[in-house]
């Protein structure tokens, strides 16, 4: 087995709210090879990003990283006095938003904000900087570098300014691509062509990736390793394949069984009820209230995430 | 973008005509004008020799027809309103605002005179007001909550809370050398041996004098300024792209200053046309007490004493300077942020 680019052991990151505190992200771990794309999947507020930008230590404010390990290339990341994470950020480990409009700042060219993130983390020249951004542009796709360089991130289209944001991210060749939700604000088309640039910029420059996306389609497409989020859990985790395949808990198989397909005429299926809220999480496993198979146990204590072959964890009462 | 401009410029001109022929009309109909006035002075007058010689009443209605005839053409009041207006109009198209009933000089002169002293506290003014307000905003929205946001708030607010003119008596009574310490100079511009003093002790002397009024002239404009800034530039942070700027790995501070102010500086910036107005105006309060001949003054004795060419053409430049300034804020606007284009 390869040397994990990055290890993720027993996060936690909590938010103060009236008074008390609640965890939003509760013991989450998961490994990421070099080179290889690990997809993070879930509902919206399962903690999914947050967890991404952990990695970062960019938790928004009032929240906290409260407990938990991130071993970055054998260095503690929780531990590292502030100018290192400086440094860190963007060379090393790099980060698309999920929306590239605002991710950009309004007033000023694109070629500027992308020089920035250069800049920050080498000593090349001006010329020099201008040459390598152009570079890059034209790597991502943008169909006239020189023009884009000089627009501003309103002139672009949807698609333009994602690449754009992705040109920015590479530009320091990071180790690690943290992709926040890369293709929802796009329309289907320009997705699949972001999805194949990320695709194609992975291998070329062998980075490890973090997908985070609630579609389970672009998992399906780009990465090797998934692991399931629910409600600030980590409840399944399989190569991609394998989940596809024989996927074991019972959200996973409603995730799964919730894809619209063309070639059979039946109603979708939901999975019922809704995601519960972080203040008041149920006191045994979190989606029993939901689980079609759920029994007296589940409701009682909270499973653990174990194997149930080498390669496939699942926290579940009914596998274990 | 020089099309919509070229549009702005034009429609000054029915608007400036509007606000004239409103104010013209509003004041002109006001009683206690200078016909009046003279009425007043010479009933005062006939009153007084009346008492004295014991002369008949007949003579002095009848005098009074006479005369009144006369007064009212020296004030041009014996047309009707709209053949005054448009008489009033056509001198100042060419540049004539008429001669001021009070002073007796031509009224751009009289105005004129009063400009530079204005123009300097305003622009002082202006001056202080954004170099406390932008650098004060930004450390109160970067220090949100804490005791200097707090501490900070409070200062402002007491300053928006004093009325410029109170101060400014207070200031007198503690620094003018009265009862308590002789620091500043009370009234004027300048000392009397103005004229004797080396360039350098005339911009001491000049700076003590003007000390106390700009104090009083600022002190309510921190707090809205102030505050602005702050909750502008609180807003921008709140922003996605300063997180990009973090991710990119910039310190939080110069993610702020580099990103951050210059998004929050928008709103601020078009406030700056909006003051070219108010830099003219003046503060006939402060200025009153301070016994400076400024704008504020020369328009609140027009006003009281119905010099009506004095108070038009006041308004007048006035309006158009305010007019001027929000097609300034609009260029302004356009300037800083790149999405905005006409």
């Amino acid at each position: 087995m390869t040397e994990s680019l990055l290890k993720v052991s027993n996060l936690a990151i909590t938010f103060p709210h009236e008074n008390q505190k609640i965890t939003v992200v509760n013991g989450v771990s998961f490994a990421l090879p070099q080179g290889e794309v690990l997809g993070l999947v879930g509902e919206s507020g399962c903690g999914k990003s947050l967890t991404a930008l952990s990695l970062l230590r960019l938790v928004p404010s009032p929240g906290k990283i409260s407990n938990g390990q991130i071993l970055w290339q054998g260095k503690e990341l929780l531990q590292l006095p502030l100018p290192e994470i400086y440094r860190l950020r963007g060379k090393e480990i790099s980060i698309i938003f999920q929306n590239p409009l605002t991710s950009f700042n309004p007033v000023q060219t694109v070629g500027k904000q992308l020089s920035e993130a250069l800049e920050l983390h080498s000593s090349y020249s001006p010329p020099e900087v201008r040459d390598l951004v152009l570079t890059q542009m034209q790597q991502v796709g943008l169909p006239q570098p020189l023009r884009q360089y000089q627009s501003y991130p309103h002139e672009l289209s949807g698609g333009m300014r994602q690449r754009a944001l992705i040109a920015m991210a590479l530009i320091g060749q990071p180790q690690l691509l943290i992709a926040d939700e890369p293709t929802t604000a796009l329309d289907v088309t320009i997705q699949a062509q972001i999805l194949d640039l990320l695709q194609l910029m992975q291998k070329k420059q062998r980075m490890g990736v973090l997908l985070i996306t609630h579609n389970l389609g672009i998992v399906a497409r780009i990465a090797d390793q998934v692991a399931v989020m629910y409600a600030g859990k980590i409840v399944e985790t399989a190569p991609v394949q394998e989940l596809f395949q024989n996927p074991l808990h019972p959200y996973t198989q409603g995730l799964l069984g919730a894809i619209p397909r063309l070639d059979r005429q039946e109603i979708l299926y939901t999975i019922p009820g809704t995601v519960p809220d972080p203040a008041h999480l149920p006191r045994g496993c979190a989606f029993a209230p939901r689980c079609p198979e759920r029994f007296k146990v589940c409701l009682e204590q909270i499973p653990e995430l174990s194997p149930n072959s080498p390669q496939h964890q699942v926290a579940c009462w009914l596998k274990t | 973008m020089r099309a919509y401009f070229c549009k702005r410029l034009l429609l000054l001109i029915p608007t400036l005509l509007g606000i004239s022929l409103a104010c013209f009309l509003i004041m002109q109909m006001v009683p206690g004008g200078p016909v009046e006035q003279a009425l007043q002075k010479i009933k005062y007058q006939a009153g007084e020799s009346e008492a004295g010689a014991g002369g008949s009443s007949q003579l002095t209605t009848e005098l009074n027809q006479e005369e009144l005839m006369n007064i009212k053409k020296y004030y041009g009041f014996d047309k009707p309103i709209l053949t005054r207006y448009l008489l009033w109009l056509g001198k100042l198209l060419q540049g004539d605002l008429g001669t001021s009933y009070i002073y007796e000089k031509p009224v751009l002169e009289l105005i004129a005179s009063r400009i530079p002293i204005s123009l300097t506290f305003g622009l002082i003014s202006m001056f202080i007001t954004y170099l406390v307000c932008i650098p004060l905003g930004v450390q109160k929205a970067l220090k949100h909550q804490s005791p200097f946001d707090h501490l900070s708030s409070i200062l402002v607010f007491l300053g928006y809370a004093i009325p410029g003119y109170a101060l400014g008596v207070l200031l007198i009574v503690l620094f003018g050398g009265g009862s308590f310490w002789d620091v500043f100079p009370i009234s004027g511009l300048v000392s009397d041996n103005f004229e004797d003093l080396t360039w350098y002790q005339q911009i001491w002397d000049y700076a003590q004098h003007l000390f106390l009024p700009i104090l009083c002239y600022t002190i309510g404009g921190f707090a809205t300024l102030t505050l602005l800034m702050k909750n502008s530039l609180m807003e921008e942070l709140n922003k996605d792209y300063i997180r990009t700027a973090l991710a990119k790995g910039l310190p939080y501070h110069q993610a702020v200053l580099r990103h951050g102010l210059r998004n929050a500086l928008i709103p601020i910036a078009t406030n700056i046309g909006m003051i070219i107005g108010v830099i003219l105006s003046g503060s006939f309060l402060i200025e009153t007490i301070f016994t400076i001949d400024g704008m504020g003054l020369l328009g609140y004795q027009s006003i009281i004493n119905r010099d009506y060419p004095v108070a038009l053409g006041l308004i007048i430049i006035s309006s158009l300077l305010s007019l001027v300034g929000r097609i300034i804020s609009d260029f302004c606007l356009a300037l800083v942020d790149p999405r905005i284009r006409f």
